[in-house]
């Protein structure tokens, strides 16, 4: 297991090496200039050469991404072109709101969409499945933003009981969290009824119910434990998805989290910030899916990692 | 054992999610962020009762509040009520001073412009005004480039900006108070320059201290109000400065609130929350129709236009152009796209500024002469063209693909691109852009601003120069007789939309905004500036 980790961690440094060359080799190919748009009013060719050369843009390419690889091994993704913020720490302010969001949505979707597929899965056929699945495909199909907008409408303008934006409270943080976590409690949902369905079905959990085991001792104990393994790794990506921010809800309700920030890096090729967000993301996903892998040992005992495993 | 784990790891999932909900509440702390301003008095962060607090709903500058690095207009809008610049431009065009005790005195020859700053004019770190701040200001705006040309005329530029010199040899100190600018040659519109806000005046010691931190952890001006705190994606929190040497405004504070999305700022508007709005046109119709809304809806015309900006080099034949020009239904446009809040323009020169000639007929939508052109250029078949849009502006896109159906009569396939800010802002400086809905606001009331990109710049895609237009325009800034100022730019406008079809104007707009009726003295001028300073809550 210990040598699984640690291969598995090295791995995630040749991954992580492998999105920094993509992102740097994408972005001197999609078209798009800092220096065209910090000075879009009055530039003059002298002017840009200058601008250029201060932001080190004049120099090759493979120095500006041996100087970029150098800063990265120290976590020092330089400062933005244009609030001259340190970009870790821009990135660490902006984690902190993420991961506000993330924990909360997490929480509400988890919540609503594990029970209610366990729930539909034993109440297969009969109305309320039915009512749950509907709701479950409303949730994953309706538009994160315009969920946000009915909830701001309702709950922020009408009925004035929750922030309209903003994310200065607890409070704050209920509608874009219903907004963001509506879809993800919808696929949980259906992958929990499925899963569930598939392992109701099995040899075992019919001698549990023969042995006279009560029902939602079965269910819970024998029959979820078992359809855990694709609930967890759907769970698991979701989270990482969260965590890696979500534009449009922290557009609508103004919330300044990574989503954003990635958002507005790219919009302006804010390279130091933009590539500081980039490696984030990617290492928030290689951490993920490494403790979802790892997740599945405990899971399920006929799991094993490292030397010997099948 | 494993039970035990699984306890273990949920009591953490609780704990984390607790930790991150109990945590919100808090105030952002302010040790823990580099954009955070330094706080010089309490912080004030809502309208608390009994305190006169203006709440503001802004889009997110994302940059340091410092026009003389970032020349957008969001963040003028904070800085106009924190920095002043040496002059002000009133509602009819004309100046009046504001750090000066009158108006400068001019040289016969037009050259040497007499400047006496007012006494005991103090920064908000309790600096007095000298005459050296306002030199160490002038010089870093030429240092920073973005908009240094704006002071190309000063004697001394061309060395200070090769970096050559360290001083703006023209700008002469007689004492703390008194000083000379010296022009290499005579620019009309130079006092009109020194009112805008790319020329504020920075205490020299505070500013030079605070390096790259200007406008972000620290701002000092001259204006009515302090900055107290700033944070990207958050907000910005302004305070009276009582030492004001216009004596102190009525006002405790302008708190500004960034929202980025326009259908959340009107609700947080119409919940309350905040009391001025900017209305983006796309949810115009919604709100106009409300009759809670209406009358509390303001509107202004900025001096500037949206304009169809036409590569020469891609389509050197004038004709073509014109044949371009001939194909956009702006009357349609202005009517279904814009909800009829903007008109068709008879110049590329708006309403208001010297140059506008109102003699001339509207830009005519007529494609049966279009095609003629096309067939008289070479073009029988008609022609293909790619018109860019940036994305930023959802409006344009709309526009193009209206444009796109009309020209279909005149014989032009329109093939209508859409990219980012900075692929933009890229295309542009490149020649990439065949064809560009782009729109252009004056930095200061004079024609010389509307009109600098066509001459001095290729910033506006069009690539288009002419030595008639060029020489046109240096006899503008030479002169300054109104009426021969007049004549000038006028024709030197016909040159250019009648008779070349460089660009050609699609429309002049009017901007919408919402202001709680309990606020008077509000003032917004036409080229986006915004000013609290005289604003009071009754």
């Amino acid at each position: 297991m210990l040598s699984y980790t640690a291969k598995r961690l090295i791995q995630t440094i040749f991954v992580l090496f492998g999105i920094s060359l993509i992102t740097f080799i994408l972005l001197q190919v999609v078209p798009g200039d800092p220096v065209a748009m910090m000075l879009e009013k009055r530039a003059d060719a002298e002017t840009i050469a200058k601008v250029r050369h201060e932001l080190g843009l004049d120099l090759p390419i493979h120095i500006q991404y041996f100087n970029f690889i150098k800063g990265a091994i120290r976590l020092d993704f330089g400062t933005s072109y244009f609030t001259k913020e340190v970009v870790s720490e821009a990135l660490f302010r902006c984690f902190k709101v993420t991961v506000k969001l993330a924990c909360m949505s997490f929480v509400f979707a988890a919540a609503i969409g594990i029970p209610s597929g366990i729930f539909s899965a034993v109440k297969r056929g009969k109305g309320i499945d039915t009512f749950v699945m509907i709701l479950s495909i409303i949730g994953v199909s309706a538009p994160a933003f315009w969920v946000a907008i009915i909830l701001q409408i309702i709950f922020g303008l009408k009925l004035a009981v929750l922030p309209i934006s903003g994310f200065d409270s607890v409070a704050s943080y209920i509608l874009p969290s219903v907004a963001l976590g509506a879809r993800y409690a919808g696929n949980m949902a259906r992958i929990t009824r499925t899963s569930m369905l598939e392992v109701m079905g099995q040899d075992y959990v019919r001698t549990a119910r023969a042995k006279g085991v009560r029902k939602w001792s079965v269910i819970l104990k024998h029959a979820l434990k078992n359809a855990l393994i694709p609930i967890v790794t759907l769970v698991g990506t979701d989270f990482g998805y969260m965590l890696t921010g979500s534009m449009l809800i922290e557009k609508v309700f103004s919330i300044p989290g990574i989503g954003k920030l990635a958002v507005d890096a790219m919009s302006n090729r804010d390279l130091p910030l933009l590539e500081g967000t980039v490696m984030y993301i990617a290492f928030v996903f290689v951490i993920v899916n490494l403790i979802v892998d790892l997740s599945y040992a405990f899971l399920d005992p006929r799991i094993r990692y490292g030397k010997g495993a099948a | 054992m494993r039970r035990k784990l699984a306890g273990a790891a949920f009591l953490c999932a609780v704990v984390l999610s607790l930790a991150a909900c109990g945590n919100s509440s808090e105030k952002q702390d302010s040790s823990d962020s580099s954009a955070t301003a330094e706080s010089t008095t309490e912080s004030t962060t809502s309208a608390a009762e009994g305190s006169k607090i203006v709440r503001v709903a802004a889009v997110d500058p994302q940059v340091a509040l410092d026009p003389q690095q970032y020349t957008y207009s969001i963040v003028m809008k904070i800085t106009d009520n924190i920095s002043e610049s040496l002059l002000m431009t009133m509602g009819d065009g004309s100046l009046e001073p504001v750090l000066l005790t009158g108006m400068p005195e001019i040289s016969e020859d037009q050259l040497t412009y007499s400047f006496e700053l007012l006494p005991d004019v103090k920064f908000h770190n309790g600096e007095v005004l000298k005459s050296s701040d306002v030199k160490y200001s002038y010089e870093r705006l030429i240092k920073l480039a973005k908009m240094a040309t704006l002071l190309e005329n000063v004697a001394g530029y061309d060395e200070l900006a090769a970096g050559t010199a360290d001083e703006l040899s023209g700008f002469q100190i007689q004492d703390d108070t008194h000083f000379t600018i010296t022009l290499k040659k005579p620019y009309a519109p130079f006092l009109s320059v020194l009112s805008t806000a790319y020329t504020a005046i920075y205490p020299e010691a505070a500013c030079e201290e605070a390096g790259d931190t200007w406008g972000m952890q620290t701002l000092y001006g001259t204006g009515p109000f302090m900055l107290s705190s700033y944070q990207t994606g958050v907000g910005a929190e302004l305070v009276r400065f009582e030492d004001y040497h216009d004596g102190a405004v009525k006002l405790d504070g302008v708190s500004y609130k960034f929202i980025e999305d326009v259908n959340t700022q009107v609700l947080e508007y119409q919940a309350g929350n905040v009391d001025y709005v900017d209305v983006d046109p796309s949810v115009y119709p919604i709100y106009s129709s409300n009759p809670e809304l209406s009358e509390e809806m303001h509107g202004f015309q900025p001096t500037g236009n949206y304009s169809m900006n036409v590569n020469v080099k891609t389509y050197p034949d004038a004709r073509v152009r014109e044949a371009i020009a001939l194909s956009i239904d702006r009357a349609a446009i202005c009517e279904s796209i814009l909800h009829g809040t903007a008109t068709v323009p008879t110049s590329y020169i708006p309403a208001g500024i010297i140059g506008h000639d109102d003699t001339l007929p509207e830009f005519e939508y007529n494609p049966e002469r279009a095609k003629e052109l096309l067939a008289e250029a070479g073009y029988p078949d008609g022609i293909d063209l790619r018109v860019t849009v940036n994305t930023k502006y959802q409006g344009n896109v709309a526009i193009a693909t209206a444009f796109q159906e009309q020209a279909k009569a005149a014989g032009i396939n329109v093939e209508v691109e859409q990219v980012d800010s900075a692929a933009w802002s890229d295309m542009k400086l490149n020649g990439g852009v065949d064809c560009a809905i782009s729109n252009w606001y004056v930095d200061y009331s004079d024609p010389e601003s509307m009109l600098y990109p066509m001459t001095k710049t290729d910033t506006n895609s069009s690539f288009w120069h002419n030595e008639e237009f060029d020489q046109l325009m240096e006899d503008g800034i030479a002169t300054t007789d109104s009426a021969e100022r007049q004549e000038i730019y006028a024709k030197a406008e016909h040159i250019m939309t009648r008779e070349d079809w460089a660009t050609t104007p699609l429309y002049n707009e009017t901007k919408f905004y919402l202001l709680n009726p309990s606020i008077t003295g509000f003032e917004i001028d036409s080229t986006f500036r915004m000013f609290w300073k005289n604003a009071d809550i009754q």
